[in-house]
């Protein structure tokens, strides 16, 4: 496994994406691990909406268990839903990982994320997401994106190249 | 020093439909290893199975949980030939190019002391039909250590440039 290019790290002043631009197509998958708080107001939990090559032509199913609680849903036309952090408690961010399969191949690509979001004072949230990108273009960018406010100070992410025997 | 993670230690695709896809001489060298298939399969309603050491006595079982569409559950099985890692309908659609995924983590693979247990979770996202995302745990209540790992669909075969991926993840 491949650190490829260098980790993003969000600035004082935030930043309303955190993106990996001329990813080398020499790698079989590429694996992203991260951690983002968003700037929200008012809320525990924000989104992050992740697009390829700049499209969300994209689904995914997910499942997050929420305290005691479960629940799943489809996006069936639109993007990559992850959980993180709004403004509520302070120095917590969502950490997780993207596991994105044959990225540069004629085919479709899937992913497959694990996402967690445990509160300082209360509330917690574990997720699991998958994803499909019905393009069989090589992915050259990633690109996650706030769905409220900009990601926060001291965000970071990181995309590592897996290569295949 | 920086221990090595994702070692690649063998590969394969199949050209042409086939019953099942084996990765055979797996180094005992490694601590864990991490499997990742991109596979369709023939036939609806099926799911992704695996063995270690071709052996196909009744010491798997698995735990899972899974989304569902909008609908979620889980299950056991135990007492199985057999150790799913896939779920219902991957990689299998009406469309072209597309694909299921897994990935499998099998830790202390090579320790003839213990049985061996794999962390996995799963894709079988299409665009024409349902969509499904799982994990689960599961056991093989074996001390060998584990040399080979076939993967085979529940009935039919597996769609032609199916392929799996074996990774070493060592400790230091």
């Amino acid at each position: 496994m491949t650190k490829i290019g260098s980790s993003v790290l969000v600035g004082s002043g935030g930043a309303a994406t955190v993106s990996f631009t001329s990813i080398p197509n020499t790698y079989t998958d590429l694996l992203v691990k991260f951690s983002l708080r968003c700037g929200a107001t008012g809320t525990r939990w924000n989104n992050s909406v992740v697009t390829f090559n700049g499209s969300p032509a994209t689904v995914s199913n997910w499942v997050i268990g929420y305290n005691n609680g479960i629940s799943a849903s489809n996006y069936a036309s639109g993007q990559l839903v992850f959980i993180n952090h709004g403004d509520v408690d302070a120095n917590t961010f969502g950490n997780g990982e993207m596991y994105i399969s044959k990225y540069a191949g004629s085919n479709y690509k899937c992913t497959s994320s694990m996402l967690t979001a445990e509160a300082n004072s209360a509330d917690g949230a574990i997720g699991m997401v998958s994803g499909f990108i019905s393009s069989t273009s090589v992915l050259t960018s990633i690109t996650f994106t706030a769905q409220s406010n900009v990601y926060t100070e001291n965000s970071t992410a990181t995309l590592y190249g897996i290569l295949k025997a | 020093m920086a221990t090595a993670t994702y070692v690649p230690i063998s590969s394969t695709s199949i050209g042409s439909a086939a019953a099942s896809i084996t990765l055979s001489s797996i180094p005992s060298t490694y601590t864990d290893l991490v499997l990742i298939s991109n596979v369709g399969l023939s036939i609806n309603n099926n799911s992704l199975y695996l063995q270690f050491n071709g052996d196909t006595s009744s010491l798997y079982s698995i735990t899972s949980f899974e989304a569902y569409n909008s609908s979620y559950d889980s299950y056991r099985l135990s007492t199985q030939t057999k150790m799913a890692v896939g779920g219902v309908n991957i990689g299998f659609s009406t469309g072209a190019n597309q694909f299921g995924m897994t990935t499998s983590n099998i830790f202390d693979y090579a320790n003839t002391s213990v049985f061996k247990t794999v962390i996995g979770r799963w894709n079988s996202l299409n665009d024409a039909g349902s969509k499904e995302t799982g994990a689960l745990t599961g056991i093989w209540r074996s001390t060998a250590a584990i040399t080979s790992i076939s993967l085979f669909s529940q009935s039919g075969n597996l769609s032609a440039n199916s392929d799996i991926a074996l990774y070493g993840i060592k400790a230091e």
